[in-house]
């Protein structure tokens, strides 16, 4: 009689044990910023801080660069991060190298690149940096940079380069008529401080050049296409809710580096709406022209030795999952 | 006043008539408003709803026309500008056709500019006109700034190669604003493509278009919405962020459709919205309103009917309600008023009638009823009125014939009063004599009863023709309506005009004493009131009668016991007086020979004759006793009133009294203030008082001491006398003051008459003071005495009247 009673005792509990294990434990994965914390990467920090990453049962842990180490593919390709926000071109060259990375979505459409001088340097198109100084930063940069004045049929070498100067775009003005920066930096921080400047925007000029991408590997994309798609799905959300909800976005940011100045957060937060938001397509997704055109850029560069299958180099995949 | 109980106060429950009429009338018209209320409610709400969105349909097409016709416009500019015909379009082609920098075409560059700038100036459609190669590259425009731009990627270059196109607005981030952008193909004579002409049109006029707003009252929205939800003209609420996500947006962006909805906006308020979707510009279209404005009309109306509805009510129930009043409640109202009067005694109200429905003859009724009624009342009352009359009649007989003594006296007013009274013609009484036999006539009324009276009226007992006698025979009452046609009847010639006769018998413990007999001047003249007060007014005169013959015994009693007092005190005086004189001369005698004046006598002798003279001595002063109290009994012992000294007085009794000790182991004790003040009253007889009561108290003391006291009152002297002798058992306290008791006695050696204390008693009495006393058996007796001061000091002697008191 005992036995049969405390037979049922151990159904019931083990009944209950059962009902609280059905969510099962939540997958913890690991995300690489390719730069500091700050509002370029709202989305992710609104996703979390909003619960949308719990809400797909994932927990994400966030790493700033570490900057001595900036290619972001390493910590993808060695294990140190699940997924990487990384500039687009390296997942072509990383390709073209046989590295297995792959972009999942693209975050800022438009390129926040742009070549920011004072006002009174009085350049307004590309023809007129001839005989100036820029101050250049590595990478896209560079490239973009080189791509304008090609378009505009102006001689790179009637431009003195000075190279990377200083992030503060004051202390790069002193050493170059005009620099190169973030829109939703640089730029930002000027029209914040209301300095007057002209900015000579890339896409003016016949080039589309995505700039930050999430990647991740082939691998990790095999064996876990479920985490993929949830991954991105509420990391465009959070995009989502970062460009209709500034305020909250730059809030978020905040509590990954409370050190950061609210104001200028919020400024740089509201520049890169429309550059994540074009009014074209949905937020996160690639268009194979873009990918073609800096396919074909790096090619001439020969930054990459061949051609690149593009369908390995990126999927919309799991935007359109996301949709 | 009358009351009736049964006619009380109607109950008030929950509904008057009036109240139950109304609540009836309020169901009746209020029933079937609303329902016609809640259908027009329904089918109002729905026809509200539905013309609040045909409104909202009417402006959203509305605006997609204007927008239609503004993006057909923005169309047709560049088809006009860019038409192959004219100079313009020739110096198009040549730009677009020459070499990147050739100089050559600096004046067609300037040409066009200007062109371009007067154009843009005229149809005010756009911002910017300008031309792009083959290579998107901007080769004119009206803006400067963005010559040299490369635009080769951008849709609108790519469609504006092949076809005529639109670019829905975008933001440009380089221009940081919103531009919807239309392209055009420029072509050369052969159908070649030389370039895009393009014009940038600012939000504005879309602007304009949509926030233009009348006739959506203070909440109606018309707005624009991207494809990314992005709010693309300005609303006029402060909107939150850029984006748009409401039900109604959402639905248009997915099925890229028209349609109409009821949903929340951002801030949760509920609107009904139109949406049309523009494929021209890839934008959703949206009017909308917050629903409870759009519906407000539509209650407004239905507000306005339903107070028109309870208007109509409302009147329809004040006009029956007053056609009710008026014609219904008020006539009941003052019936009920009329008859809660009539029920408080108020007779002589009458309801009103002036219809001739069935209010009227219900007034009618009740009018007749009513009348009955005061009849009736009226002749109760009257009777009611004689009744009492009648009573209080009897009340004052009866309390006269209580106070009459005198029988013949008494029976001659009781038949002249209840005749005068009561309004009959003849009355009288007879009464039964001693032998029983006959009826003698005692009292009658007027001079007839006189003349039968003095004639020694009688009617013997069994005389067969006579009521009266039948009535004192049989003990019952004799009611004769009609005298004439009973046989024992006795017709009086006195009495000629007697018709009815009623004889009531005077009954006293059972027995016929006599007869009431009244008459009539008319047949039937008696009912049974009178029957009932002739009774009633029998069974007082027969108590009125023993009464009567109750006090002649008394008076004659009184009169023997008088005649025999006075016999008595005649007897005591005269005997007293009588016995006096030889005692008096035995005394004396006797007193001389003791005393040897007769010669001499041995000691036994001396003795002998001593005792002999105590003896008379003490008969003397028995015989004084009862010659006092002979007078005071009979009335003629007077008191000659005088100034008396008190301390003197009692000084003298004192010096007397000492001699009444003799050897008896007894100490007199006096304690009399000095200066007593005076009193007036007769100085023998207080003299007499106070030497009565020591000397009893030295009589009835064996040994111990006799006090005497006596203090000043308000307006007496206060003297007790106290001993210590045997005292007075409670059972005698009552003797103590009768004639001929000696309450004390038990005790021997003490000789008393028994008439010292009534004497003294008597005596205090006459000076109008009082006399009482207080003893314990073995311990003493203290009489008290209180004498009045009666002090009239001028006016010398007075003669006081004495009072007669009866024993």
């Amino acid at each position: 009689m005992f036995k049969k009673i405390s037979f049922l005792v151990t159904l019931v509990l083990s009944s209950i044990a059962l009902t609280a294990c059905q969510k099962a434990e939540p997958d913890e994965i690991s995300l690489q910023l390719k730069w500091l914390h700050q509002t370029q990467f709202a989305g992710v920090y609104v996703a979390d801080h909003e619960g949308y990453y719990a809400d797909e049962n994932l927990v994400v842990n966030v790493s700033p660069i570490d900057l001595d180490r900036q290619v972001t593919v390493e910590y993808v390709l060695n294990g140190e991060a699940d997924f990487a926000i990384g500039s687009a071109e390296e997942i072509i060259i990383a390709r073209n190298e046989g590295k297995p990375v792959k972009a999942v979505a693209v975050i800022f459409r438009l390129n926040p690149i742009v070549y920011v001088a004072p006002e009174q340097a009085g350049i307004n198109q590309p023809e007129d940096l001839v005989g100036k100084t820029v101050s250049l930063g590595p990478g896209q940069a560079t490239y973009l940079f080189e791509m304008m004045l090609e378009q505009v049929g102006v001689d790179r070498n009637q431009i003195s380069d000075v190279g990377f100067v200083d992030f503060d775009i004051y202390k790069c003005w002193e050493a170059a008529d005009i620099c190169s920066h973030y829109a939703t930096s640089g730029l930002a921080q000027a029209n914040y401080d209301g300095v007057e400047t002209s900015v000579l925007w890339p896409s003016d000029y016949g080039i589309s050049f995505y700039a930050d991408v999430i990647f991740t590997t082939d691998d990790f994309i095999e064996q876990h296409p479920d985490v993929v798609a949830r991954f991105i799905k509420a990391t465009l959300q959070g995009w989502q809710k970062a460009i209709e909800d500034p305020e909250l976005a730059t809030t978020d940011t905040l509590i990954f580096d409370p050190s950061l100045d609210k104001g200028i957060q919020l400024a740089a937060m509201e520049a890169s709406i429309p550059l994540i938001d074009t009014g074209q397509d949905t937020i996160g997704f690639m268009q194979p022209e873009v990918w073609q055109q800096m396919h074909d850029v790096l090619l001439e560069r020969n930054l990459i030795s061949a051609p690149v299958d593009l369908n390995t180099v990126y999927t919309n995949e799991f935007v359109e999952k996301a949709q | 006043m009358t009351r009736f109980s049964p006619l009380v106060r109607p109950e008030r429950r929950s509904g008057t008539i009036r109240t139950q009429l109304f609540i009836a009338f309020m169901a009746m018209v209020l029933l079937p408003a609303i329902v016609i209320s809640g259908v027009t409610g329904v089918l109002g709400a729905r026809s509200g709803r539905q013309q609040a969105f045909n409104q909202l349909e009417s402006v959203a097409t509305l605006k997609e026309a204007e927008i239609s016709a503004w993006v057909h416009d923005l169309q047709t500019d560049l088809d006009v500008v860019a038409l192959s015909g004219t100079e313009t379009g020739r110096r198009i082609r040549t730009l677009l056709a020459a070499a990147p920098d050739s100089i050559d075409d600096q004046d067609t560059r300037d040409e066009l500019q200007v062109y371009f700038e007067q154009f843009i100036g005229q149809a005010e459609r756009y911002e910017e006109l300008f031309l792009m190669n083959l290579e998107g590259r901007v080769i004119l425009s009206t803006n400067v700034a963005q010559e040299g731009k490369i635009y080769a990627n951008e849709a609108y270059f790519r469609e504006g190669l092949a076809r005529n196109h639109v670019q829905p607005p975008l933001f440009y981030p380089s221009l940081a604003r919103t531009t919807v952008i239309a392209a055009r193909p420029i072509p050369d004579e052969d159908g070649q493509v030389l370039g895009v002409l393009a014009g940038r049109a600012s939000m504005a006029t879309l602007s304009q278009i949509m926030e233009e707003r009348a006739g959506l009252g203070e909440t109606g929205e018309t707005y624009l919405v991207g494809g990314n939800n992005v709010l693309l003209t300005a609303l006029r609420t402060n909107q939150q962020g850029n984006y748009i996500r409401t039900d109604g947006v959402n639905t248009a962006l997915a099925l890229r459709a028209n349609g109409s909805d009821t949903y929340l906006n951002a801030q949760g308020v509920s609107l009904i919205g139109v949406y049309h979707w523009l494929p021209e510009l890839q934008v959703v279209l949206l009017a909308e309103q917050n629903q409870a404005e759009a519906l407000r009309t539509t209650y407004t109306m239905l507000a306005t009917i339903g107070s028109v509805i309870l208007g109509a009510t409302a009147l329809a129930v004040m006009v029956s309600l007053s056609i009710i009043t008026r014609r219904i409640v008020t006539p009941l109202t003052n019936l009920a008023k009329t008859a809660t009067q009539i029920a408080a005694g108020e007779l002589d109200r009458n309801a009103d009638v002036e219809r001739s429905d069935e209010i009227g003859t219900l007034a009618q009724a009740f009018n007749t009823m009513t009348a009955q009624l005061r009849e009736l009342i009226g002749s109760l009352e009257q009777r009611v009125a004689q009744r009492t009359h009648r009573l209080e009649i009897i009340a004052l007989l009866s309390e006269r014939l209580s106070a009459i003594l005198d029988l013949e006296l008494l029976l001659t007013g009781l038949v002249n009063q209840v005749k005068d009274n009561f309004g009959y013609y003849h009355a009288h009484v007879y009464l039964l004599d001693n032998t029983h036999q006959n009826l003698v006539m005692t009292a009658g009324t007027g001079m007839v009863g006189a003349e039968m009276k003095a004639k020694g009226h009688y009617i013997p007992l069994d005389a067969p023709a006579s009521l009266v006698a039948r009535a004192a025979r049989t003990g019952e009452i004799v009611w004769v309506s009609d005298v004439r046609e009973v046989r024992d009847w006795l017709p009086n010639p006195l009495l000629q005009d007697t018709y009815s006769e009623m004889v009531v018998p005077i009954m006293l413990e059972g027995q016929v004493v006599g007869v009431l007999d009244v008459q009539e001047d008319r047949v039937a003249g008696f009912d049974e009131g009178d029957a009932n007060l002739l009774r009633s007014l029998a069974g007082h005169v027969a108590v009125a009668i023993r009464n009567a013959q109750l006090f002649e015994d008394v008076i004659i009693a009184r009169q023997e016991a008088e005649k025999a007092n006075e016999l008595k005190t005649d007897f005591l005086a005269k005997m007293s007086h009588e016995l006096r004189t030889p005692l008096n001369a035995i005394i004396n005698f006797t007193g001389f020979v003791a005393d040897g004046l007769m010669g001499d006598i041995n000691e036994q002798q001396r003795e002998y004759l001593s005792k002999t003279v105590d003896s008379g001595e003490h008969l003397l002063s028995l015989i004084n006793d009862v010659l006092d109290l002979a007078k005071v009994e009979a009335g003629s012992m007077n008191l000659f009133i005088e100034e008396v000294h008190m301390n003197t007085l009692i000084h003298h009794v004192l010096g007397t009294a000492n001699g009444l000790i003799k050897n008896k182991p007894i100490d007199l004790i006096v304690q009399v203030e000095e200066g007593l003040p005076t009193i007036m009253g007769d100085k023998r007889r207080i003299r007499q008082i106070l030497l009565n009561l020591i000397s009893n108290a030295i009589k009835y003391t064996m040994e111990g001491k006799v006090t005497v006291t006596a203090e000043p009152q308000k307006d007496a002297i206060h003297i007790t006398v106290q001993d210590t002798g045997i005292g007075i058992t409670p059972e005698d306290y009552n003797l103590v003051f009768q004639s001929f008791t000696q309450a004390r006695h038990n005790l021997e050696n003490v000789t008393s008459s028994g008439l010292g204390l009534p004497i003294t008693k008597q005596l205090v009495e006459l000076h109008g003071g009082q006399i009482w006393f207080e003893s314990a058996v073995g311990v003493g007796t203290t009489f008290h005495v209180l004498l009045p001061r009666w002090s009239q000091p001028n006016e010398g002697f007075v003669e006081l009247k004495i009072v007669e008191r009866s024993v």
